[in-house]
């Protein structure tokens, strides 16, 4: 099913950890759907057929993304897929990368050392410029805010600014979880 | 208030936001057939801008280029605004709908609740439809799902006002005149030509065919430049660009390959079904390279070596596109 799977030969790069059949054993699908049949498994054909659309569990959370594909005319249309191990990787690898810095600040702020509007700022994916911003205060004042001494002494105003531009409750916003939030896609796992 | 809307699946927001919006005007255009009108397929690389920390890599124009070129050449009348306050944008939203429209909206991706949690990033180019709203909820024609969506008004006010990059600012459009039967032709051999000036005639070793040479070039040294991590990271946000967002697959050349088989019935012209067919198989090359760079990003594969061989198959691609792109100006001219 997944032709697309880098021919090893041709790229010639051996790689490092194998499945039976001498291919990248991650980069084979298991193939779960008896209409996928051997055929699909060679790798000569370099052309995207419609039933070779990757249909792996992925990030979508049971939503299929439109892909173009050729059908049996060779045409191509668009065909829906569950999802694709590709997309998995580099998707876990972002989320990580944002992952990292919010248990980070979530740590520090159970610590004493920031106030939780840093951890929620960087849950939403927010640096302290874009935060001022969405809030239309200056970016000094928001950095300001990352403090717990200036934190606690805000007023419920500004409180609920901050609470508007992300997206959730002032009671939210003065706490953070005590355990690493289930939410976080790629957290699960590492 | 407009509550029949005839949705479809497209794979990229823009493209698939107006063929939408024409479908409901009366005039069925498929998604490729918009994109290619609208010039959509392009490549810019510019290392030195950081987007939330990834350097800036599209396979496509910018935000809001599809629109306005495809209507163009169709000769469509759109509308478009934004707005200073964020209570303007929903008021002028909801006038609209209760005038019965549909209206094309560009929004944040993070802030949309029907986003898999996973595909939630501040990224500020993600257009919609709307065509209804329901209680406290807007009723929605997200090109990029496969069923129509709702999302309450809190959520999408703040979609649409989000901050940062390619701040949407309530970006609204609706298409004020629709033809009923636009001269195809003209449209597709206008469109093709923009495309083909973008991506050869621009003296900018950034984009175009030059911006896949320079990434090609920047990328064997990513390794001594970044070290093997920071390497990757590149490596990932690359491959998510060109696959996860919305592209269709092989960062949309494989879309751009269903417009050129339409174009080519369209205009009679054969040469462009045989770019067509060689833009498959360099949206193929595009595919293996990103299968191969998720096997770099999850350690499958490792070393230094690895970059030159990547860089040596995104060379391949560039090569293949720029000899795509001739043919084509040679088809078009």
């Amino acid at each position: 099913m997944l032709r697309l799977s880098c021919n090893v030969k041709k790229t010639g790069f051996p790689p490092k950890t194998c499945g039976n059949d001498g291919r990248c054993s991650w980069a084979v699908p298991t193939i779960k759907d008896s209409r996928m049949g051997e055929a699909q498994r060679t790798h000569q054909q370099a052309i995207m057929k419609a039933k070779e659309v990757p249909q792996e569990e992925s990030v979508l959370e049971g939503n299929r993304r439109a892909c173009y594909a050729q059908d049996e005319s060779g045409r191509y249309v668009v065909v829906p897929s569950k999802g694709w191990e590709v997309e998995k990787v580099i998707n876990d690898q972002a989320h990580v990368a944002i992952d990292r810095p919010v248990e980070a600040a979530r740590r520090s702020v159970i610590a004493g050392e920031a106030s939780p509007l840093l951890y929620h700022m960087l849950r939403c994916q927010m640096s302290a410029g874009l935060l001022a911003a969405t809030v239309g205060i200056w970016g000094w004042r928001v950095k300001r805010h990352l403090k717990p001494a200036p934190f606690a002494s805000l007023n419920d105003e500004m409180l609920s600014r901050y609470a508007d531009a992300l997206g959730m409750s002032v009671a939210e916003l003065k706490t953070v979880p005590s355990y690493p939030p289930h939410e976080s896609v790629a957290g699960k796992e590492r | 208030m407009q509550k029949e809307f005839s949705h479809k699946h497209s794979a990229h927001c823009e493209s698939g936001t107006v063929s939408a919006l024409l479908r409901n005007s009366g005039l069925d255009l498929s998604e490729p057939m918009v994109f290619g009108i609208g010039g959509g397929v392009f490549f810019v690389h510019l290392p030195f801008i950081k987007l939330g920390g990834i350097q800036l890599t599209g396979y496509r124009g910018l935000p809001g280029s599809i629109i306005k070129l495809s209507c163009k050449n169709l000769g469509i009348k759109v509308r478009a605004m934004r707005f200073r306050s964020p209570a303007e944008g929903m008021v002028e939203l909801d006038r609209r709908l209760d005038m019965g429209e549909a209206v094309g909206l560009r929004t944040s991706g993070f802030w949309l609740p029907y986003f898999p949690q996973a595909m939630r990033f501040q990224f500020n180019a993600h257009h919609l439809v709307v065509f209804g709203k329901e209680g406290g909820d807007y009723l929605i024609s997200d090109p990029v799902f496969e069923y129509t969506v709702r999302c309450p008004v809190d959520d999408l006010r703040r979609a649409r006002f989000a901050k940062g990059m390619f701040a949407p600012k309530g970006f609204l459009f609706y298409l004020e005149q629709v033809p009923k039967a636009p001269d195809m032709k003209k449209a597709v051999i206008s469109g093709i030509k923009y495309t083909c000036k973008q991506m050869l005639g621009i003296p900018l070793p950034f984009m175009g065919v030059r911006g896949i040479r320079y990434l090609s070039k920047k990328m064997k040294a990513w390794p001594d430049r970044y070290g093997l991590e920071e390497a990757s990271v590149n490596l990932g946000s690359l491959v998510r660009m060109q696959e996860e967002i919305g592209t269709g697959g092989a960062g949309f050349r494989f879309m751009y390959t269903a417009f050129l088989q339409e174009a080519a019935e369209v205009t009679g012209i054969a040469a462009i079904s045989e770019a067509a067919e060689m833009m498959s198989e360099t949206g193929d090359k595009w595919r293996e390279f990103a299968v191969m760079g998720a096997k770099v990003c999850k350690g499958v594969l490792t070393g230094r070596e690895v970059y030159a061989e990547l860089s040596a198959s995104v060379a391949d691609c560039g090569e293949r596109e720029e000899r795509v792109f001739r043919v084509l100006k040679e088809a078009v001219k």
